[in-house]
């Protein structure tokens, strides 16, 4: 993976000593409250409802198991010894210091990692497909693109204060597990018909209270023209962008009044300036990133299939473990390894010092010391020898991290929700787990299928809820915790969908009973192996609607 | 054109809304910055670290002569430019946020200095602004005007700005210190026009 050159490390050195000042001079009273909070904005650090909350970049979603140590060591020192994995592949510290934030910051830096644009109106972290470079079906591997885009980035002096804040993904294939079409700007690396690597472009989707898709601007970007081409849209909505309203300040709202004819138009002109410029990414600067994600070394000849995983016997919890947390890895021998943040009674996505370290720890035994995390609030292990899967199953078993729930009802995506953040309506973390009990029989769950829950605390959706197969939203009713539930999103690279309500909000006590006819509507419906999201696809939501709401008030 | 007015603080948020009866966290009182460091109106601060008095006259009045050192909007310039080039005299030009820089695409023949504006030092207009004035090939003074702040400086000087005009009782020496925030830096910029990349950019 990409290791920091001198450049890199005083880059984020600079910013500790420029953080420090300001936490220096807010404290003493020399920087105002506005002023300081537009500061500590951009080094990840946030007012939540009882403390502050630290946001770190963990850069398309990829660390060493030195980071995550790192991590699990700032848990321990600095805050109350867990830390939450974010569906923007980052991890949040709920407890930090104010006065201790810079020394965080200085932690995070010997570990060549920083908390840098990870809140605030201007561009975030960069995520990646949590399959970038073990997928057998990618046309390339992304991450160097990323990298790349993350230097870029960083310190832009032209886009540290843009109308809202920027959101860029990459994938490298047609599957897409980035969900591209949900981001301001989403990167698929394609190749031409004359077999040359390209990008192709979508802007302006987003989720929040305004779900829109993002629209192809560009077919075919030739990569040296990465940069110049992403200034130029970058300037147009820094220019056009709305800074009346704040929700109405992400490009996905030029996108809906322009029309995808005038905005690719408008980025077409100002790229048609730049382009071939200073911007222009040589071949010589691709190498040297490209070269740091080479290919693993990974070993020839290994048993592949029953024969490497023999050693596990008939046990059925291994072989449900295998179906549902192992996928395949382009390597023969190798396998891709979800580690489940997702266990009865604990908030989705959230891991003790212990856990990081355990994790680091099992990476460091079997995964070429590397650990991804994944926008489903999951980490994964992604370069296995299915040799080992047996012993390593066992070790995940024993830290509750072998939980088998990976895609199915109760791997659920939640934001933090009322019990943390300042935004919530809703308590999203106490519903989700009462799903997750309500749900607890596997074959149940395993009998449904693929059913990607989503749930937010509020409309900025965090959660992701228009993009759930079943996405729940928390709203407020006079006071009250209410629950819209909607059907249909997916963030399926072929057919991305936004997903739509099927009716009135339902009280807080009435969800589990909602998702709980939601899905017998789909078993009544359902033609043989057909997924959920093919059959609210197929049929529509009038059956649903005609049933979940009987006897309920709304 | 009119600064345009925001019916709501301008991204106020970043994401964030701070709860209103938010106790956990005192804010500590404001103290004013020393008056031999703090920002004065009447003066620019340049990139350079030094400060100097400011000469120039922003007028608003139709009638006022076209000179020098006087600034007047981007509709009064547009008007009077093709006459001011004529007879070689030259004016200071002011835009606001809304403004587009673009209109003054062959036409900063009788530009002294172009002036952009801005209401709120959250508002990132007049950085891309800056952006587009020097794309269209001007590369005489430019001045950043409004609601800025010590922290910015460094931005300001990388994208191009010769004066910035910061807003009263800012410390002048944090702006000083801001300046050299980085040794080094990704992106080439005005103040830099070397390509992307460690091969052009290494330390």
């Amino acid at each position: 993976m990409y290791q920091y050159d001198a450049v890199d490390q005083q880059i984020v050195d600079e910013r500790v000593v420029e953080y420090r000042d300001q936490v220096r001079r807010f404290l003493s009273g020399e920087l105002g409250e506005d002023e300081f909070r537009q500061m500590r904005l951009r080094n990840g650090l946030y007012a939540q409802k009882q403390a502050y909350m630290m946001r770190v970049a963990i850069p398309y979603g990829l660390l060493s198991t030195e980071q995550l140590r790192g991590l699990a060591v700032i848990a321990r020192k600095y805050d109350k010894n867990y830390a939450h994995f974010t569906t923007r592949q980052n991890i949040q510290y709920n407890w930090p210091k104010l006065e201790e934030t810079p020394d965080i910051l200085a932690d995070l830096a010997r570990v060549q990692m920083h908390a840098i644009q990870t809140s605030g109106n201007c561009i975030r972290n960069i995520t990646a497909d949590h399959l970038a470079g073990v997928s057998a079906d990618e046309v390339e591997d992304p991450r160097p693109w990323c990298e790349l885009m993350r230097q870029w980035s960083s310190f832009h002096p032209e886009f540290n204060w843009l109308p809202r804040k920027f959101k860029m993904a990459f994938t490298g294939r047609a599957a897409d597990g980035a969900a591209i079409a949900f981001h301001d700007i989403g990167y698929r690396l394609v190749k031409n018909a004359a077999g040359e690597l390209g990008f192709e472009v979508h802007v302006g989707g987003g989720m929040g209270r305004t779900p829109v898709l993002a629209a192809v601007t560009k077919a075919f970007l030739e990569p040296r023209h990465l940069y110049s081409y992403t200034e130029a849209i970058l300037r147009v909505y820094n220019l056009a962008g709305n800074r009346e309203n704040i929700f109405k300040a992400r490009i996905k709202i030029l996108l809906k009044e322009w029309g995808a004819e005038k905005l690719t138009a408008a980025i077409e002109e100002e790229w048609l300036r730049i382009k071939d410029g200073p911007l222009t990414l040589d071949a010589q600067e691709i190498e040297r990133v490209r070269s740091q994600f080479a290919p693993l070394p990974y070993k020839q000849g290994l048993p592949t299939g029953a024969a490497a995983t023999a050693s596990g016997g008939e046990d059925p919890a291994f072989a449900r473990w295998l179906k549902h947390n192992v996928l395949p890895h382009k390597a023969p021998g190798y396998a891709v390894v979800w580690v489940s943040l997702k266990q009865r009674g604990t908030a989705p996505g959230d891991a003790t010092s212990e856990q990081m370290e355990g994790i680091a720890a099992l990476a460091d035994a079997y995964s070429f010391s590397q650990v991804r995390v994944a926008h489903t609030q999951n980490l994964l292990l992604t370069d296995v020898e299915e040799r080992d899967l047996f012993a390593l199953w066992q070790e995940l078993r024993k830290q509750k991290m072998a939980t088998p729930n990976i895609g199915t009802l109760t791997d659920i995506i939640c934001c933090p929700g009322l019990d943390f953040c300042s935004l919530a309506n809703a308590s999203s973390i106490p519903l989700a787990l009462a799903l997750a009990d309500r749900f607890e029989d596997l074959d149940y769950v395993y009998d449904l299928g693929e059913v990607d829950v989503k749930m937010s605390g509020c409309i900025n959706a965090c959660g992701h809820h228009h993009a759930g197969h079943i996405g729940v939203l928390g709203i407020d009713k006079k006071g009250e915790e209410w629950y819209q539930i909607l059907l249909g999103g997916s963030v399926d690279g072929a057919t991305p969908s936004i997903g739509k309500w099927i009716g009135p909000a339902v009280q807080k006590q009435d969800v589990v009973t909602v998702v709980e006819r939601v899905l017998e509507v789909f078993v009544e419906q359902r033609k043989e192996e057909e997924k959920f999201i093919d059959v609210v696809r197929r049929v529509g939501l009038k059956p649903f609607a005609d049933k979940v709401y009987v006897g309920l008030t709304v | 054109m009119t600064t345009a007015t925001a019916t709501r603080p301008l991204g106020a948020h970043g994401g964030e809304q701070v709860p209103k009866n938010k106790k956990w966290d005192d804010v500590p009182p404001r103290v004013a910055i020393p008056a031999e460091r703090a920002f004065v109106a009447g003066t620019v601060f340049r990139p350079d670290g030094t400060i100097a008095a400011d000469t120039v006259r922003f007028v608003d009045d139709d009638a006022a002569p076209l000179l020098v050192d006087v600034v007047v909007p981007l509709a009064r310039y547009l008007a009077a430019h093709a006459a001011l080039s004529a007879s070689g005299g030259k004016v200071g030009v002011s835009l606001q946020a809304t403004d587009d820089a673009r209109a003054l695409t062959d036409k900063l023949g009788a530009v002294s200095r172009v002036v952009l504006h801005t209401a709120k030092f959250r508002d990132g207009r007049l950085y891309s602004q800056a952006a587009v004035v020097r794309q269209i090939g001007y590369t005489g003074t430019l001045r950043a005007r409004g609601d800025l702040i010590a922290d910015q400086v460094f931005f300001l000087r990388r994208i191009g700005f010769d004066e910035i005009e910061l807003r009263a009782g800012e410390d002048t020496d944090v702006a000083r210190r801001a300046l050299t925030t980085w040794t080094v830096t990704y992106q080439p910029s005005s103040d830099d026009r070397r390509p992307v990349g460690r091969a052009a950019r290494g330390a």
